[in-house]
């Protein structure tokens, strides 16, 4: 081997740089750079963001070792995300997070969780039609079309487990990258997505409404009864849903049974932020300049914004319907709370709230229709893919 | 008694194939098909979510009985 060839050998991934896939390595860098500037910088879910954007710079390093057949982001993609197991774990941490107090103590609220998955429908629809034409390659794979716009529409459940569970359950592995960066970069743009469109919606005076709430807290028998009851319902109507519902009410009954406080302090702390750091390396891995740099990415991202909006639109809208028959008011941006991102979303409403009358203190009832809208997520999701394997015929 | 269940099991199992309907879901049009799943998609969602909100009404109103 002459000199010139160890050369060429030793600095292969230089000389990779300067080609068409070097630009696009280039390309995704920035990309993953963007990516981190908004989680240190900006602060938007920087636990996602940060380890998602520095996958997705070792996913593009020339030869991509770490997603070669022992790669660690292939073992990790393997035995966390390919089996679904990584949005289960993530679960049982969230359930162990939420307090279902508030909405045991009123809960009409349960019905903003349901119709702030309006979004995820409309968008699906919307998909249904734009995916062959923007896509042509899709064009006649009916089956493909059906399994992309459910998994796009699922990122309007404003909740990243399920947007991730639904597209491994239709073996989207090639579209997970952009699907999944939607789904956490919008979560985490919640708060600059969701005050525009509920403005636009509202007028002042509604926006001041001021709601009633009992401080009292639920009992500690309904507080244990309501996960297992919920997990059996669900189960039982929507069987596709069990995974999801049964470890977020699992992490929840943990959080409540009251003997199990080193456990629940566990699984929301310890486990949440492992699981929460391999989950976002993992979907950075995911992010390899050739599955990312196409057009089906702008496509998944503007969707996905699309879900967000209409999501938010059809909490809004949902309350000031019902608003017409109530002769207590409700607060229609409490109805924006019903989309998942959970607590986020309830503090964005509180915020507003604020901002239109200082002493407007809404903020239970936002959490009662966020947590609502996790459980509505979860369900919706389940729909989707029962549903939608029924239209492909069991496939 | 188990002669009567696998009476009615069967008794059940004609009744729900006779009256199934005959349109094989795959072959409907695309958007169809998207306009099906999303009225069921919706519907169910309420459902199941109207559910909880009876069964934690049912819990209040038994938390209400146990504090009287």
């Amino acid at each position: 081997m002459d000199i010139l060839a160890i050369l060429k050998e030793l600095f292969a991934g230089v000389i990779s740089m300067v080609s068409v896939d070097g630009l696009k390595t280039l390309a995704m860098f920035v990309i993953a750079g963007v990516l981190i500037y908004l989680a240190i910088k900006k602060d938007y879910e920087p636990a996602l963001l940060l380890p998602i954007g520095f996958g997705a710079i070792l996913a593009n390093l020339p030869d991509a070792v770490v997603l070669g057949e022992d790669g660690f982001l292939k073992v990790l993609f393997n035995a966390g995300i390919a089996n679904e197991l990584f949005p289960i774990l993530i679960f049982i941490g969230v359930g162990a997070m939420i307090d279902f107090s508030p909405l045991l103590k009123d809960p009409s609220m349960i019905f903003f969780g349901a119709a702030a998955q309006f979004g995820i429908f409309a968008t699906f629809l919307v998909s249904l039609v734009l995916i062959p034409i923007v896509l042509p390659a899709t064009a006649g794979d009916e089956n493909l079309i059906l399994r992309l716009a459910s998994a796009i529409g699922i990122i309007g459940a404003a909740d990243g487990p399920t947007t991730l569970y639904v597209a491994n359950h239709f073996k989207l592995v090639e579209y997970m990258a952009p699907i999944s960066v939607a789904a956490y970069s919008y979560m985490s743009l919640v708060p600059v997505i969701q005050p525009p469109v509920i403005k636009a919606l509202t007028t002042k005076k509604e926006r001041m409404i001021r709601m009633n709430y009992n401080e009292e807290r639920a009992s500690k028998l309904a507080l244990i009864l309501f996960p297992i009851i919920v997990t059996a319902i669900a189960g039982i109507i929507v069987p596709m849903s069990a995974p999801l519902v049964g470890s977020l009410m699992f992490g929840n009954l943990i959080r409540e049974c009251g003997v199990l406080e080193r456990l629940s302090k566990t699984a929301q702390n310890e486990l949440a932020n492992l699981v929460t750091i391999l989950l976002g390396i993992t979907i950075g891995g995911t992010m390899v300049a050739e599955n990312f740099l196409r057009l089906d990415t702008l496509l998944i991202m503007g969707l996905g914004l699309f879900a967000f909006v209409f999501d938010t639109a059809g909490g809004v809208l949902f309350a000031k319907f019902l608003n017409l028959f109530r002769k207590e008011k409700i607060n229609p941006m409490v109805g924006a709370a019903g989309i998942s991102a959970f607590p986020m979303s309830a503090r964005v409403i509180q915020k507003l709230a604020k901002e239109e009358d200082p002493y407007n203190f809404i903020l239970m009832q936002s959490i009662s229709a966020n947590v609502s809208g996790q459980l509505g997520s979860i369900v919706a999701g389940g729909m989707v893919i029962t549903l939608v394997t029924m239209m492909l015929g069991g496939a | 008694m188990m002669k009567w269940f696998m009476t009615l099991t069967e008794a059940t199992e004609t009744v729900v194939e006779a009256a199934a309907p005959q349109t094989d879901l795959t072959q409907l049009p695309l958007f169809t098909k998207g306009l099906l799943t999303t009225a069921m998609g919706l519907l169910g969602v309420f459902l199941v979510l109207a559910l909880f909100f009876v069964t934690i009404k049912l819990m209040q109103k038994i938390g209400a009985k146990d504090a009287q």
